[in-house]
């Protein structure tokens, strides 16, 4: 009796384990597939970490860590997911403002040399490239049964790495030795002029930003201690108890130090 | 005629150090990674040199507790910047991440995609260990004491003045 029950929680020892051993395999490649996809990491990465930073991990901090007392507390850790979404309400309309004016220069052309070089036009380089899909789907039906759908999801995503891959798979698999020189040449100058046009964008947003931080910082000054306020006094009425931590005092905490 | 915007912005895009360094950030990630670390921690500098400027020019604060205040505020922003580079520089290093992703993605076979997840991850972990942890965490606990120091040191010069 005592083996045999030996036996079954052995292998039930076995098939937990071959169970755990395939969760892990799974999660790893769901992890490795995640990061592998990250393609685009730029000002926008920069900012929503910070306000993750701001708003969730110094209150967690504060509460966790800090040794004032319960009120003090709260304040501290109230400060600073406003103030962080006071600077994302600022920060982040600008940045897509700018983005999205550099982004209308350059598939203008605005922004090219004068040599005639499409360097940020990414409109022209998706032109050309699905120009050339175009022409290779007429001499060959499986390529453009293939190709219709993946221009779809071009054109609905844009081009990630993920369609790239598609592309370049089907490029390779491509009858025509002609096309597949052609094509590889349009999808990775394609890919190219629009990783220029991310990296050009994000360091004008960058200077921007940077220019913009003491009128940034001046607004934030203003609305910051009228929202505390509004926040603040809500509870106070309630309570009908006067504070032991005034606002005043908190704004002479804040001025005197701590963390931007 | 052509905006003077759109001139300076053309006149930027296509200078040489700018093609030269937007196609560093296009071939190699690892370059890419120190870029987003240096444009964060600027970021903050610039952020607390400003407030240095602020607190040396408010008249508000009184002239004895002003050299303080922005010599803190100095203090503080260094701090910051020394202790995210450090960080983003500990944990992108080669030799950590490689052991790093070995271990994280040990099931993986396909070497293009333990290659692409390895850049990511890399990238990842470096603004998130600059940004998160070392500013958010580590740079409060580093600055709260040494803050606490200067001003029971500054308190004791007070009362003996």
């Amino acid at each position: 009796m005592k083996a045999k029950s030996m036996k079954i929680n052995s292998l039930n020892g076995s098939i937990n384990c071959k169970g755990s051993a395939g969760f892990v395999k799974n999660l790893q490649s769901a992890a490795a597939d995640s990061f592998a996809r990250i393609d685009q990491i730029g000002e926008g990465t920069n900012i929503a970490l910070d306000f993750i930073g701001k708003a969730v991990v110094v209150p967690a901090v504060i509460l966790a860590v800090s040794k004032e007392d319960k009120e003090k507390k709260e304040y501290s850790a109230l400060k600073n997911p406003v103030a962080a979404t006071i600077q994302l309400l600022m920060e982040v309309p600008i940045l897509m403002a700018g983005s999205k004016f550099i982004e209308k220069l350059a598939n203008s052309g605005a922004l090219d040399p004068k040599t005639g070089a499409k360097l940020y036009n990414e409109n022209e380089a998706k032109k050309m490239f699905l120009y050339l899909v175009q022409q290779a789907s007429q001499n060959d039906e499986t390529f453009a049964q293939k190709s219709k759908e993946l221009v779809e999801k071009l054109e609905k995503e844009g081009l990630s790495k993920n369609i790239k891959e598609n592309f370049e798979n089907l490029i390779k698999n491509s009858k025509n030795n002609t096309d597949k020189k052609l094509l590889s040449a349009a999808l990775s100058g394609y890919d190219c002029t629009k990783k220029r046009l991310f990296h050009l964008q994000n360091r004008v947003c960058f200077i921007a930003a940077l220019a913009l931080t003491p009128i940034l910082c001046k607004a934030e000054d203003f609305i910051f201690p009228k929202i505390m306020n509004l926040i603040i006094k809500k509870p106070q009425k309630q309570i009908k108890k006067e504070p032991s931590f005034t606002l005043e005092k908190y704004i002479n905490l804040s001025k005197q130090g701590g963390v931007k | 005629m052509i905006h003077p915007i759109q001139k300076s912005l053309n006149n930027f895009a296509n200078s040489n150090i700018v093609k030269k360094h937007i196609n560093k950030c296009i071939d190699n990630q690892d370059f890419l990674t120190k870029t987003l670390l240096v444009t964060s921690i600027s970021k903050d500098v610039f952020a607390y040199a400003l407030r240095v400027r602020n607190t040396l020019k408010n008249d508000e604060i009184p002239d004895d507790k002003k050299s303080f205040v922005a010599k803190m505020d100095a203090a503080t922003g260094i701090t910051t910047a020394v202790v995210q580079f450090g960080t983003g520089l500990l944990i992108a290093n080669q030799k950590i991440q490689k052991s790093v992703c070995k271990k994280l993605f040990s099931q993986v076979t396909d070497e293009k995609k333990f290659k692409q997840a390895s850049e990511g991850f890399r990238a990842v972990s470096t603004l998130i260990g600059a940004t998160l942890i070392a500013k958010r965490i580590l740079v409060p606990l580093i600055a709260s004491p040494i803050a606490g120091y200067f001003e029971k040191k500054k308190n004791q010069v007070g009362n003996l003045e």
